[in-house]
C-alpha cells in the first residue's frame, strides 16, 4: 500500500512514517504543509493519503475538499486528536472515505488505510457514540430495505464491488441503491450515508472484531 | 492563553494528542517483543521525551486553566 503523510508536526510525521513502515505501510512522500501534500499526492498518486485535520494555519478538511474537487477516486483518511462532532460531520462532508483518532494504534491505522485504499470506509470506533448520539434536526425519509441492507454491508467495510457480489446484484445495481440512499440521507459521500444511517438507527454498528469498521 | 469555546478545546485536545500519540506509539514498540539495536532504543527514547517536553509546555502554558 503506497501512502502519502500530510501532517504538520514534524515529530509525529517522522514517527508515523517509521511505525507505518515498520506495520508494511510503504510511504512513498510526506509533508509538512497543505501546499505540499496537495503536490505529492497530485504528483505520486498514492493508494492513499493520511491528512492531519490540523496543518498549521491551513485545514485538512479544505485540502481533502481540493484534492477530491479535482479527482473524486482519490482515497483519503482524515486524522485528529479531536473527537470533536461538529468536526467529525464537517470531515465526512469533505468526502474523505476515513476518519480515524490519533488515540489508535498503528496497526489500528494501518488497518483503517489499508480498509480505504481497498475501496472501503472507516470511521474511528471511538467516535461511535458521537454517530449515535446526534439527534435528528430533520425528520429523514425512511430507506428501503435493499438500501439498508447494502449500507450495512458497506459500514462492515466490504467495497460496492463485494456488495454486488455478496448480493447476487449487478455493481450497476448496487451503485443505484447506494446513490438513492445517499439522496434520502442528503449525503454527499457513501461514508457520510454510513455515518447518517448509523445516528438514526436505520442500520446497526458492526460487531466488534478487532479493529472497528463503520 | 486558555480558550474554552468548543472550538478551543477541540483544537487542544488535538494539540494534546499529536504529541501523546509520538509518545505511545514509540513506548509501544520499546516494550513489544522485537528486538532494537541500541541506536534505535536512544532514538525512540529521545522521541518519547521529546514529545513528553511538549506536553508538560502545553500543560504550563496556561491553556488549560
Amino acid at each position: 500500500m503506497r501512502l502519502v503523510l500530510i501532517e504538520d508536526h514534524q515529530a509525529l510525521r517522522e514517527g508515523l512514517e517509521l511505525l507505518l513502515g515498520r506495520e508494511g505501510c510503504d510511504v512513498v512522500g510526506t509533508a509538512g504543509t497543505a501546499s505540499e501534500g496537495q503536490q505529492l499526492v497530485e504528483d505520486l498518486a498514492p493508494d492513499v493519503a493520511l491528512v492531519d485535520i490540523r496543518l498549521g494555519d491551513d485545514d485538512g478538511i479544505d485540502l481533502t475538499r481540493r484534492l477530491l474537487g479535482a479527482d473524486p477516486e482519490r482515497r483519503i483518511v482524515l486524522y485528529t486528536g479531536s473527537s470533536d462532532e461538529e468536526l467529525l460531520f464537517s470531515g465526512l462532508d469533505s468526502g474523505a472515505r476515513g476518519y480515524a483518532l490519533k488515540d489508535g494504534s498503528p496497526r489500528e491505522l494501518v488497518d483503517a488505510l489499508a480498509l480505504v485504499a481497498g475501496g472501503g470506509s472507516y470511521v474511528d470506533p471511538r467516535l461511535r457514540p458521537a454517530l449515535l448520539s446526534r439527534r435528528a434536526t430533520e425528520r429523514l425519509p425512511s430507506l428501503s430495505n435493499r438500501e439498508r441492507e447494502i449500507l450495512d454491508l458497506l459500514a462492515q467495510g466490504l467495497t460496492g464491488e463485494q456488495v454486488a457480489e455478496r448480493l447476487v446484484l449487478s455493481a450497476e445495481t448496487v451503485k443505484t441503491h447506494i446513490r438513492n440512499a445517499m439522496g434520502k440521507l442528503e449525503a454527499h459521500t457513501r461514508v457520510h450515508a454510513i455515518a447518517i444511517a448509523l445516528r438514526e438507527g436505520f442500520i446497526s454498528p458492526p460487531e466488534d472484531a478487532g479493529v472497528d469498521r463503520v | 492563553m486558555s480558550d474554552h469555546t468548543p472550538g478551543g478545546l477541540s483544537r487542544l485536545r488535538h494539540d494534546l494528542r499529536t504529541p501523546l500519540t509520538v509518545v505511545i506509539g514509540f513506548a509501544e514498540i520499546m516494550a513489544g517483543d522485537r528486538p532494537l539495536t541500541d541506536e534505535e532504543r536512544r532514538d525512540y527514547a529521545a522521541r518519547v521525551l521529546s514529545a513528553a517536553i511538549e506536553i508538560r509546555e502545553l500543560i504550563d502554558s496556561g491553556r488549560l486553566d
